[in-house]
């Protein structure tokens, strides 16, 4: 397969002077959730017309972005313009000359994006909502194997993705369960001619804790081939990484953050008959090895391992009807498997190994059908998840869920400057365990004119109990306590109101956006330490519904392109999240956060340039008994710490040597903000390397 | 191609190793050889340092101060020739609460380790439903909760067995070398009479 990748290759190479033309050439559809095709590069925009540009031309403009296809506020096909619940979109091109390893990295610096450092992984918060609130999808697809509650972003390359929509606030109306604070979705790339090749391979190295300390080192290796023959498309993609764990403190011998060993790939297959219809497959795998030293109070020293495996399988069509109307139907299953092993150094008696699977089998149909201004969608949802697990009170457990939804999006017909759009949306989830869950959203978009849009929209939404919340039950002898799950636990709930308003100065590319939430939670599920300590079990914590809590704030975000080659973004988060049951801010969370990024491209010399800078205001922490047992009820004092805030400055530099080969040099954390304790982020680093392009 | 491309996606997922085979605890694959449950040194002069594993939660460790040496449960049972048991932090002696047909004494006081050569003539107790060992003077150890660490007190403890020979006995860290909890460490002499 490799040597006729290479004959195709080297029979197909363009010279010089074509390169422009095809670094230049508008990307071609994507695959939607609906599986429909993304018309947008297809729209006029600067990326359509970079052909003209001179040859150097690799330095593309960006398209503008209100043309853009998005698909996850509505599950059907919009303009980023047109949208009734506001959409963040990160194309390509930005992902690209942001030169970033992963999801997790890319989100790092993104306004109103948080991102959770825990053991096992990086999660995502938003709207001050923790990473179970956060529905993390591919094509508008679930995926299984979240370790603990956190789907790991660092798992994502950014490999095979067109384009990454982020929709803050409720989306369970359409989504169903966990889409509480909002949803990112990855949008996968589709081949367009008979041979795409891209190869990427960047190294480097970070600082840990003194300068005493050795360097941690970092490698990342990732190809790309996709070929578009006729009916067929085909895509595929690998990848390796390697890092070493990084230690913020060298006085003990713990690690701060894990090793990481990572091999992935995916393989794409569609057959498009015509026009009408489409069937594909997707399968994607990924192995991943998180490496750490831990140390307990005690003295204990382990090695940690933990080992997890990713398989999703997808299976889907579309078909659109003479009559407009599209139906959509796929399959998905999913397969995660965790095995964490904590071997303590020179002893076998804390030594621990346990093994977790997870199953995931969905069914999904849809049908969208335009009946004058209505677009009208609506769908069905079946879903059983199994899990079997040595930690679990009882090996294997199981529950499934059936969901149906449907949404209508209304658009006033009138010619006057003032449009106005309106999309009820309702979805009722039945659950195996825990019965119903109605989950409503009403949203509007009112245009006034070109340059003002304004949105708003209300929606309930909830988090069923995961399995280890119902069925966890083990004791960490290494740190000493036990976990004992309950299995009477029933969904949380929420209910949002969101706000947000656009407006485009009369000055080309220049925005304002400003956006406001308010979030409620009942029946939220919280850790509650029950027994008295003694030295053989010092805490046995359990999960209970008992607690309330609220987070609210507002965003500011400014786009001003400044000239042809230079942008700059600037964005403010005011959070305000509390927990109503011990009236007290919510932990870990700045109230005040601050984005800059500068975007700079000299054609010229091929040179871009991105800066990108965050301020995260100081978070409160709450240690009880034993640091890392903050936030548990009914069970001793409790001091507040304040972490202090924090600035995080990334600089990524581009040289576009020749259109289809790049160089870059990305340094990232440059002030080396993290802490052993309450910011186990990775400390300064520098990363270099090159991508191939064909 | 078609072919292994299939053999790819759906065979070569999921195939990652055992952790326990690929690595292997303290390096070591397989069945390791069981660590004894009581070990000891002992210096010039008679002094024994001892580690017991305390480590079970359900079958107490016995200890011969006499030879020194563990006995297991039947052996225990049948002879009543064990002076302390260990069971996690539980101290138990061979006299008094559940063991009403044993003999041994234990007084608690205050006094130096290496000065003291002659055991006391007064103040021996048995156990209750508690330990002595755990309740005297508040027992042990103190709970460090903060840190949900163990930490011994400076008590001294002299024991009087079965037949009539006296023992001090220092009780030293609640952890071994490596950090596990339980693994007990102790230092104990014999003493001459009263």
């Amino acid at each position: 397969m490799l040597a006729a990748v290479v004959v195709l290759l080297l029979a197909q190479s363009p010279d010089v002077a074509d390169a422009g033309e095809v670094a230049a050439r508008p990307e071609g559809p994507t695959v939607s959730d609906g599986g429909v095709e993304d018309q947008t590069r297809e729209a006029p925009s600067a990326a359509g017309t970079a052909s003209s540009e001179p040859r150097d031309a690799g330095v593309e403009d960006e398209p503008d972005r209100r043309l853009q296809t998005v698909v996850t506020g509505s599950r059907t096909e919009r303009k980023l313009q047109d949208v009734v619940v506001p959409t963040e979109v990160i194309t390509r091109t930005q992902i690209e000359q942001l030169g970033v390893r992963d999801l997790g990295q890319l989100l790092q610096q993104h306004p109103g994006v948080e991102m959770v450092y825990t053991n096992r992984g990086v999660g995502i918060r938003l709207q001050g909502l923790d990473p179970e609130y956060v529905l993390v999808l591919i094509d508008g697809q679930r995926i299984a194997g979240r370790a603990g509650t956190i789907t790991d972003v660092t798992r994502f390359s950014l490999r095979d993705l067109e384009r990454v929509e982020i929709v803050k606030g409720p989306a369970a109306a359409l989504y169903g369960a966990d889409a509480v604070g909002g949803v990112i979705n990855l949008i996968t790339r589709r081949p367009q001619r008979a041979l795409e090749l891209s190869l990427r391979a960047m190294g480097g190295g970070f600082q840990n804790g003194s300068r005493d300390v050795p360097l941690g080192s970092e490698a990342d290796v990732r190809a790309h081939v996709g070929s578009k023959l006729g009916p067929f498309e085909l895509r595929g993609g690998a990848g390796f990484r390697l890092r070493s764990p990084f230690d913020r403190n060298p006085d003990n011998v713990a690690d701060n953050g894990p090793g990481i060993r990572r091999f992935d790939y995916d393989v794409d297959l569609s057959w498009n008959p015509s026009d009408a219809v489409r069937v594909w497959s997707r399968t994607s795998y990924a192995w991943t090895d998180l490496r750490a030293v831990d140390e307990s109070d005690t003295g204990a020293v382990f090695n940690r391992v933990q080992r997890t495996e990713n398989v999703d399988t997808w299976l889907g069509t579309r078909a659109t009807l003479p009559t407009g109307t599209v139906l959509t139907a796929r399959g998905h299953f999913g397969f995660f498997k965790d095995q964490f092993l904590l071997d303590q150094r020179n002893s076998r008696k804390l030594d621990e190994y346990t093994q977790t699977i997870t199953r995931l089998f969905e069914g999904y149909v849809q049908v969208d059908h335009r009946l004058g201004n209505h677009q009208l969608t609506g769908g069905a949802e079946v879903l059983s998840e199994n899990l079997s697990s040595t930690r679990l009170s009882s090996t294997f457990v199981q529950r499934g869920r059936f969901g149906l939804f449907v949404q209508d999006s209304w658009t006033t017909s009138g010619s006057g400057p003032v449009k106005l759009s309106v999309e009820p949306g309702f979805r009722a989830d039945i659950d195996s365990q825990f019965g119903g869950a109605p989950s409503p959203r009403l949203a509007f978009k009112v245009d006034a004119g070109q340059a003002l849009t304004f949105r708003a929209s209300w929606g309930l939404g909830f988090r069923p109990p995961s399995f280890n919340e119902l069925f966890l039950q083990f004791c960490n002898t290494g740190i000493g306590y036990c976990v004992a799950g309950n299995a009477g636990l029933i969904p949380e709930r929420s209910g949002s109101v969101n706000i947000a308003v656009d407006y485009r100065l009369p000055i080309e590319g220049w925005t304002v956006s400003a956006s406001a939430w308010h979030t409620s939670l009942t029946n939220l599920i919280n850790i509650t330490a029950s027994g008295t300590p003694n030295p053989d079990n010092p805490t046995i914590f359990t999960y209970e519904n008992v607690a309330g809590a609220y987070t609210q704030g507002g965003e500011v975000n400014t786009r001003l392109k400044l000239s042809k080659g230079v942008s700059v973004d600037l964005a403010y988060m005011g959070l305000d999240a509390r927990d109503l049951t011990r009236n007290r801010p919510l932990e870990g969370r700045s109230n005040h956060r601050v984005n800059a990024s500068v975007n700079m491209k000299y054609r010229p010399t091929g040179l871009e340039g991105v800066v990108r800078g965050t301020w995260n205001g100081p978070r409160s922490f709450y240690v009880g008994t034993g640091l890392g047992f903050a936030n548990v009820l009914g069970f001793g004092e409790e001091r507040v710490v304040q972490a202090p805030g924090y600035f995080d400055l990334e600089v990524q530099i581009t040289w576009v040597f020749k259109p289809w080969l790049k160089f870059f040099l990305n340094g990232y954390n440059l002030l080396n903000a993290g802490d052993a304790d309450f910011n186990p982020r990775p400390p300064r680093g520098l990363l270099g390397g090159a991508t191939l392009e064909y | 191609m078609l072919r292994a491309l299939v053999l790819v996606v759906f065979v070569g997922s999921a195939c990652a190793p055992d952790l326990r085979v690929t690595d292997c605890f303290d390096g070591i694959c397989g069945e390791l050889p069981t660590e004894p449950l009581f070990s000891f040194t002992r210096s010039e002069g008679g002094l024994v340092t001892a580690l017991v594993d305390a480590t079970s939660k359900t079958l107490p460790t016995y200890i011969d101060l006499d030879e020194p040496k563990e006995l297991k449960f039947d052996e225990a049972e049948a002879t009543g020739g064990w002076e302390l048991s260990f069971m996690r932090d539980k101290i138990r002696t061979n006299g008094g609460g559940t063991n009403p047909m044993g003999k041994v004494e234990v007084a608690v006081i205050k006094a130096d380790f290496d000065a003291l050569t002659k055991a006391p003539a007064t103040g021996y107790q048995q156990d209750g439903a508690e330990g002595v060992f755990n309740t005297v003077d508040g027992g042990w150890y103190f709970y460090d909760i903060a840190v949900h660490r163990l930490n011994t007190v400076d008590h001294l403890y002299v024991v009087k067995t079965g037949q009539g020979a006296y023992f001090k006995v220092r009780m030293g860290s609640y952890y071994d070398e490596n950090g596990t909890s339980a693994r007990v460490s102790l230092r104990f002499a014999r003493l001459d009479p009263p």
